[in-house]
């Protein structure tokens, strides 16, 4: 009876700090715990990007460079959007950041008249 | 019984801690950047009349240079082949390196049409040249592969060649602008009815014109 006692007294002690710990780590994936907003996000220090553009005889869009990438968005993914004066998408790329610039070439067949504007997206951890 | 005791307890102890690593596990800290950049196109086409040098070389005069005339030539004929050249100052279009042409058109007035049509070949011309550029000196010379053919048609007009690919790489600056040459192909008969004619920056009328839709 007495090691019977002692191995339940132990097992109940194990589970017991086990929960504790698990309740723990369970409260800071709460929907409470995260709009807390404690753990701080911060982005990679963008002020701005640019792009321009190069064109074939045909005046369809064959590159768009994006400059203003600082150093340390290396490692996070741009995603690029090419937009017609309505908003329309003509294309959309996204690539890992290598560099402080970045070259994108696959753009389908977009004709530079109707390229209208550019949409950045920088996404990282 | 002991036995059992251990196992449940460990089994309760595995069981918690899986699920609390699992929802340690979903707490991350990504962040999004998002901007936007809007292209301001031209209003209208920037129309530079006149090049800021034109001339045509000869091969009957290897050694001799013609600018300054009403006409710049294109010829075919083997022995007395004449070709022009061209090039058009882009700084009045005011173009920013960062923009870049959205269409870009070369436009010739032809004085005098051929008997019978030959195609024109505009090739973007790589080393610097001047108005008193002969044959000989023409042979020194590069040129790129052809930007554009056209057909000379056998009547007087304006014959175009799409540039907006040379034009762009001008505006940004991925390649130096020394215009371009034209020379003529096709079948020859005799320099006479074989001969075609440009209006020059030097005539009266009609005069050469780049035309460029950019953004800015």
């Amino acid at each position: 009876m007495t090691v019977l006692s002692k191995t339940l007294g132990f097992a109940l002690a194990v589970a017991a700090a086990t929960a504790a710990f698990a309740a723990a780590a369970s409260l800071a994936v709460g929907a409470r715990s995260l709009s807390a907003g404690n753990a701080p996000v911060t982005s990679c220090g963008i002020a701005t990007l640019s792009a321009t553009r190069t064109v074939d005889n045909s005046g369809t869009v064959t590159k768009v460079t994006v400059a203003g990438i600082p150093v340390a968005c290396n490692g996070e993914t741009l995603s690029l959007t090419l937009v017609d004066s309505n908003g329309a998408v003509l294309a959309s790329v996204s690539a890992p950041i290598s560099g402080t610039t970045a070259a994108f070439s696959a753009l389908g067949s977009v004709s530079a008249p109707s390229l209208a504007g550019y949409r950045f997206a920088v996404m990282g951890a | 019984m002991t036995r059992l005791l251990v196992l449940l307890a460990i089994g309760l102890s595995a069981a918690t801690a899986t699920a609390g690593f699992a929802a340690t596990l979903s707490v991350s800290s990504w962040h999004l950047w998002a901007g936007r950049q809007t292209l301001t196109k031209s209003v209208t086409p920037c129309t530079v009349t006149g090049a800021a040098a034109d001339t045509f070389v000869d091969q009957a005069s290897p050694t001799s240079p013609n600018s300054g005339g009403a006409t710049i030539d294109a010829l075919a004929d083997s022995g007395s082949q004449r070709w022009a050249f061209l090039r058009f100052d882009l700084s009045t279009c005011s173009i920013p390196p960062t923009g870049g042409a959205d269409s870009a058109t070369l436009r010739l007035y032809m004085t005098k049409a051929p008997a019978r049509t030959f195609t024109l070949t505009l090739a973007r011309v790589l080393g610097a040249w001047s108005t008193t550029l002969t044959w000989n000196g023409a042979q020194s010379l590069s040129y790129a592969a052809a930007t554009a053919t056209a057909p000379s048609g056998t009547t007087a007009g304006w014959v175009t060649f799409t540039v907006t690919g040379d034009v762009d790489q001008f505006i940004h600056g991925l390649t130096t602008n020394n215009g371009w040459a034209v020379t003529a192909s096709g079948s020859t008969q005799n320099a006479n009815k074989d001969l075609i004619q440009f209006a020059s920056s030097s005539a009266a009328a009609n005069k050469p014109q780049l035309v460029v839709d950019y953004e800015k």
